[in-house]
């Protein structure tokens, strides 16, 4: 069997949607019907005039799709910015007489600007509060904005056509054909830009907002910039569709743009499925549609206002997954038939078209496909990378670009290498888990005795050179400094003046009763709250005011109590979100599939593999995060926080919910861990685990430092154990007569 | 002085509409965690009811009663149906299921009363009292007296009762009142039926002084949400204060001559106060803040 | 018959499952602590009892009754009263109020209403000087005392106590101990949960110790405080005694 035979047979868990539609005779046929739909016979003159107000409701559901779908920033205000492109594309045809294609970018441009003003307020506001935000800005829009002289006066364009009418490129807009196939090319390629959008970093890093702010900042995602990014690529697309608006009719009125015209672009995407690029499309082809048969049947005469909000009900309440996953579920029934055709076109017909007629080449998900199915060595051979945009600049603007202060002005890390640290690895002598860390000089010579071919290099099968520490704990270089550290909400001193250190390759463990401040300690190191007093160093820089994502640039990872993974989305993609800090490539290189982000993705995708290997993770990948266990998805954190190639990992109550057996083999792996490279510090409720596995540790009473030492001192520490079991006491009762 | 006098009399009726709008709002947020949006809606819906009945020949004591417990009823399904089936995927999404309502609620009424706006029984008599020389209409007056009258009396029922005092703390804290025998479902539920009796009371004073139509009626809603969140959303009597702010910025506009001319500006004021306290009142992200799932 | 009787309670919360078969009782009049290491379920024992969670297997019996799935506000009119950790008053309600709403169960008694909230001011003077001031300003401890008046203002036949010291000084910690102690003297069964093993030995008549959700040990208060079994499930084997291969985790059960 071919290898795209035997893909087919090995059907996948998660979807891998460039399988499903690249080369999927349906949707071939799709294609064909729309590039010959004005030309079918039963077209009539006011059905194409309904396919074109179809490619303008698709243009905004996209944007939406993008804003609401994927980062979940609610919005109730896209009519305002779809007016702010409309009315702004009328005067630069009239002002400026740019003719229609060029034009759109300006109509971007205008909606981009407007929409960051409004994610500036999304940065502050959560939820709700921004659903209002938008409510209020669209309501603004069209009860002023709108209603300025100065701004709606060139609402009427006459448009020239392109070309000579004798020649052959020759496109006049007003002619309903022609101007089917401008906007729905346009359609096209809004959706072709943001499906490589979305499998790039960029796209992950709306979903990790979306799923998680917290842990999205842990793996530095920076919260802020993704927002507005968002907002701004929203915009665009919705100024956008309000230009095709102007130059389908000409002449826009502001009845076009009413607040409600909001919520039934809302419903628009919410009936589409909200995530989904091709359910959009098909919503907006519904409710246009919609339009034509509410105006051909009598019987309906009058009901059409009805239905949008009907059908958003309906979905919303029954059927969230909307169009889409209405979609998918249609798509399950019939695959064994189009599987079939789907293989015989590209095993026959397609290779015999160039790879322009699948558009398979240059989607970034199928160029990521096709690597997969190269032989493994030759992914070893990166192709040379071209430098980023930024680095081709001139001398001049470069060094000026560097001066705004970005989150990239915190020197990223090196990545642990994981490659090099296996590569000094030995089989496991008798199937256990490493040893302890010895206080001796480093002195195991690596000997590079090869493991049985194929066979996997998990935490079990292979043993690494124990990591050696200076016996003296002084001696030893530190990573993590809190400094006279108090943190106070309000008049409750939580943290009083707590200093502790990390030191390289050690586990450390904290720990304390209950409300004792760990976990303000904790976050305090982590970045989720400031100090009132004190300062924290990490890696020798004081971060005591930096953000969650600027710390994760420093190389800190850490995993969460509350387990914090997107949970519709298979294991393998949450662990590739974490690839984010060391991915190179920009906005533009996401968008066009530049060599970049190949390389990028290809590196990536490698690391995930080998993190989950080493942590034998990998029958679990495919799988979705919300269908596993919850012992499986504690070890998924871990190995996230792994595959950012953090130096320093911190863990939040990692044995919490787990059984004896779960977690005495956290304890193995976390031991294994260390032994790769990496320092830990961790809080824990469960004293007998952490004593099992720290090389040191710091006891919290009250929000004060109680004791520090190693283990065994802890254990029998007198004021340890009246901390835990409470000082002796007087029994107070008489024998019950239970 | 003469003009201080008008701008005072304009902006009577917005404050009592307004704070009457704001005071429901605050009482469902309260107890729901939830911004209705479909308040507007309910409201409007009332005061086509009444307006029905009473052209059916009910007089104002029998027709009053009916339209205010029509949009209890409202209020209540809207909960039960739009609210609480997305409880477990997030407020945003209950919120997005109020923005269901309002569509069906608009289409709705549309549908059986038509799209044109018309005019509305009026609940206080013709005509207007004249201060200086300045006039005010008994409807717009009688908004004002209406909506002092509604505010005392959610004053007494939430904070000299026992119901009052049960649904105070279920909002509060549910996991506290459920383990006190209070049903914090039922105490909910009892705040959006407040909030309906008392949208349906200003949008059928309201309606009787401006007009009666499926959206425009519905859309005076948003200026009182502007007034909640101005008031901070905790409180009935920030919501008060919200609204004196909202209303008296669009009575004081008109009657400034150099503002006068721009068409919208009130409306443009209050966007950017309202942003304002919004932007200025959020806060970093905190650990506690993470809610996963799609809307 | 007990009056609460526990039987192999299974309770998860969604995936996670934190109480595998646990069994426990109290009779009419005892004071019974339930202790170990936090995470190891003892929360999560009370909130099954008082009705916020449902079981998924097992069964809870009050007074003969099977109690079990039932939510918790049909459950406190039954004389179960429930004093979850942190408190868990209503922050922007007063002092008076909050006791008024303790007595819920019991409204239509407005003699009895006098009668409770005179006998709890009388244990808690603290609270009789801030009656008109609003929860959340009080301070840890006297929000601690409001959550213990506002339990008892039901007179409830058994009291749930989750975490009565958490953050007090030890001297306030040591007052509520002697006021529970005037109660269950005075008829109210108590289930406590507490941290400070000492503490709730010192005052209880029986114990359970739980880890990892199941009970790993029970006893008369008494016994317990010298089993060194004890000490091993808070901190390990190595706890207090020479450290011993960290895989086991012995099972006594001390009658």
């Amino acid at each position: 069997m071919s290898a795209a035979a035997e893909s087919v047979a090995a059907a996948p868990a998660v979807k891998q949607r460039e399988w499903r539609w690249v080369g999927n005779p349906l949707v071939l046929l799709l294609v064909a019907f729309v590039l010959l739909f004005p030309w079918l016979p039963f077209v009539s003159f006011s059905l194409l005039g309904t396919a074109n107000l179809a490619a303008y409701y698709a243009m905004v559901a996209v944007s939406l799709v993008v804003l609401t779908g994927w980062v979940g920033q609610i919005s109730l205000g896209q009519a305002g910015l779809v007016g702010v492109g409309a009315y702004v594309t009328g005067h630069v045809v009239r002002g400026l007489h740019v003719t229609f294609p060029v034009n759109l970018l300006w109509a971007a441009a205008a909606g981009a600007i407007v929409a960051i003003a409004l994610g500036f307020v999304a940065v502050r506001v959560r939820g709700l509060y921004l659903a209002v935000a938008t409510l209020i800005f669209s309501w603004m829009a069209s009860e002023f904005l709108f209603r300025q002289r100065w701004f709606i006066k060139n609402a009427e364009v006459t448009l020239k056509p392109f070309g000579d009418p004798d020649a052959f490129p020759y496109f006049d807009w007003t002619s309903r054909r022609t101007y089917f196939y401008g906007a729905w090319a346009v359609v096209a390629a809004a959706v072709y830009l943001m499906a490589n959008l979305r499998d790039s970093k960029t796209g992950r890093a709306f979903f990790a907002v979306r799923g998680s702010e917290v842990a999205a900042a842990s793996m530095g995602i920076s919260v802020v910039r993704t927002k507005l990014t968002a907002f701004a690529i929203s915009g665009a697309l919705a100024g956008v569709a309000g230009n095709l608006l102007l130059i389908r009719d000409q002449v826009i009125t502001a009845d076009s743009f009413k607040v409600e015209v909001s919520l039934f672009f809302l419903a628009i995407a919410v009936v589409g499925g909200l995530s989904s690029l091709g359910g959009a499309v098909a919503a907006s082809i519904l409710f246009a549609g919609l339009n034509e048969v509410f105006f051909r049947v009598e019987a309906f005469a009058g009901w059409l206002e009805v239905v949008p909000p009907v059908l958003l009900t309906a979905v919303l309440l029954l059927y969230r997954g909307g169009l889409a996953a209405l979609g998918e579920a249609i798509q399950r029934r019939i695959s064994p038939w189009t599987d079939k055709v789907s293989v015989l076109l590209r095993q026959r017909v397609l290779p015999a078209i160039a790879g322009a007629a699948t558009g398979a080449r240059r989607t970034v998900a199928s160029a990521v496909r096709r690597a997969g199915e190269v032989p493994a060595e030759s992914l070893n051979a990166e192709p040379e990378p071209r430098t980023p945009l930024r680095r081709r600049l001139p001398a001049p603007i470069a060094s000026a670009l560097a001066r705004i202060p970005t989150s990239r002005t915190i020197p990223t890390q090196p990545r642990l290498d994981l490659d090099a640290v296996v590569a000094s690895a030995r089989p496991s002598q008798n199937g256990n888990a490493p040893h302890p860390v010895e206080t001796v000089e480093p002195s195991a010579p690596s000997t590079d005795v090869a493991l049985p071919s194929g066979a996997p290099l998990t935490w079990r099968t292979i043993q690494l050179p124990p990591v050696s520490l200076a016996a003296a704990r002084e001696d030893r270089p530190i990573l993590i400094e809190a400094a006279g550290v108090t943190v106070r909400f309000g008049g409750l001193v939580a943290v009083n003046n707590v200093s502790l250190t990390v030191r390289e390759h050690e586990i450390v463990g904290l720990i304390g009763p209950n409300g004792a401040g760990k976990t303000t300690t904790f976050n305090s190191i982590a970045g989720l709250n400031e100090p009132t007093e004190g300062r924290v160093f990490i890696y020798g820089h004081d971060v005591t005011t930096w953000t969650v994502d600027q710390r994760a640039r420093l190389g800190v990872g850490r995993t969460f109590q509350a387990i914090q993974l997107l949970p519709q989305l298979s294991v393998f993609e949450n662990l590739l979100v974490a690839t984010h800090v060391h991915n190179e490539s920009g906005l533009l290189s996401h968008l066009f599939v530049g060599p970049i982000t190949l390389a990028a993705e290809r590196d990536g995708r490698r690391q995930v593999r080998r993190v989950a290997e080493l942590l034998e993770l990998e029958e679990y990948l495919d799988r979705r995060v919300a269908d596993l266990p919850f012992g499986v998805l504690r070890m998924v954190e871990v190995a996230r926080a792994l595959v950012s190639g953090a130096r320093l990992i911190m863990l939040d109550e990692p044995a919490s919910g787990l059984d004896n057996n779960e977690t005495e083999r956290l304890a193995q792996i976390l031991r294994f861990v260390r032994d790769l490279g990496v320092t830990l510090l961790l809080i824990e409720h469960d004293v007998q685990m952490v004593t099992s596995v720290s090389d040191y540790m710091y006891v919290l009473e009250y929000g004060a430092l109680l004791a520090e030492g190693t283990p065994a001192d802890i254990q029998r520490d007198p004021r340890v154990i009246a901390a835990y079991l409470g000082e002796e006491a007087e029994p107070v009762l008489e024998e019950a007569s239970a | 002085m003469a003009r201080l006098l008008v701008f005072v009399l304009l902006s009577l009726p917005l404050i009592g509409a307004y704070a009457i709008f704001s005071l429901g709002l605050v009482v469902i947020y309260r107890a729901s965690k939830v911004l209705n949006l479909a308040h507007g809606a309910m409201a409007m819906v009332s005061a086509y009811l009444f307006n029905a009945v009473s052209e059916a020949g009910l007089p104002l004591f029998a027709a009053l009663p009916v339209a205010v417990a029509a949009g209890g009823v409202l209020g209540w399904g809207v909960e039960r149906l739009f609210v609480r089936p997305l409880r477990t995927v997030s407020t945003t999404a209950q919120t997005v299921g109020t923005v269901a309502a309002f569509g069906l609620l608009v289409a709705g009424a549309g549908k059986i009363w038509g799209t044109g706006g018309h005019g509305a029984t009026r609940v206080f008599p013709e005509g207007q009292i004249t201060i200086a020389s300045s006039g005010i209409r008994y409807g717009d007056l009688g908004l004002f007296f209406v909506m002092l009258v509604v505010s005392a009396g959610l004053y007494v029922l939430l904070q000299r009762t026992g119901v009052g005092l049960a649904m105070r703390g279920a909002a509060d804290n549910p996991r506290a009142a459920s383990l006190m025998g209070v049903n914090p479902q039922l105490a909910t539920s009892g705040a959006w039926v407040i909030g309906g009796s008392t949208a349906a009371v200003a949008g059928i004073l309201l309606a009787a002084v401006t007009i009666l139509h499926p959206v425009v009626l519905s859309l005076q809603a948003v200026p009182a949400l502007v007034a909640a969140l101005i008031g901070g959303m905790g409180s009935l009597p920030g919501a008060l204060i919200g609204a004196a702010i909202v209303g008296g910025t669009q009575g004081l506009v008109p009657a400034l001559p150099s503002l006068q001319r721009i068409e919208g500006s009130a409306q443009l004021l209050l966007t950017l106060l309202a942003l304002g306290v919004m932007a200025a009142r959020g806060e970093r992200y905190v650990a506690t803040d993470v809610r996963g799932g799609a809307l | 018959m007990s009056l609460l009787d526990v039987e192999d309670l299974d309770v998860s919360y969604g995936a996670v499952q934190a109480l595998r078969g646990l069994s426990l009782s109290v009779e009419a009049g005892e004071m019974v602590a339930l202790l170990g290491a936090n995470g190891a379920g003892k929360t999560t024992t009370l909130r099954a009892i008082s009705g916020l969670l449902a079981p998924r297997g097992g069964t809870i019996t009050f007074e003969g009754e099977r109690i079990d799935g039932n939510p918790a506000y049909q459950l406190v009119g039954k004389g179960i009263a429930h004093l979850p950790e942190g408190r868990d008053l209503f922050p922007s309600l007063t002092v008076e109020e909050n006791l008024r709403y303790g007595h819920w169960t019991r409204r239509r008694d407005r003699g009895d209403y006098k009668r409770q909230l005179d006998k709890v001011m009388d244990h808690f003077p603290r609270l009789r000087e801030r009656r008109t001031q609003v929860a959340r300003t009080l301070s840890g401890g006297e929000q601690q005392m409001l959550g213990v008046a506002r339990a008892l203002m039901s007179s409830p036949k058994l009291l749930l106590v989750d975490e009565l010291s958490l953050g007090l000084a030890p001297m306030i910690v040591r007052q509520l101990f002697e006021i529970l102690d005037g109660v269950n003297q005075e008829g109210t069964s108590v289930l406590l949960v507490e941290q400070f093993v000492h503490m709730a030995l010192a005052h209880t008549h029986r114990a359970y110790v739980l880890a990892k959700g199941q009970v790993v040990l029970e006893g008369a208060s008494r016994d317990m405080a010298d089993n060194p079994d004890l000490v091993a499930s808070y901190l390990g084997e190595g706890g207090g005694a020479e450290p011993e291969a960290p895989e086991r985790k012995r099972r006594a059960r001390a009658r």
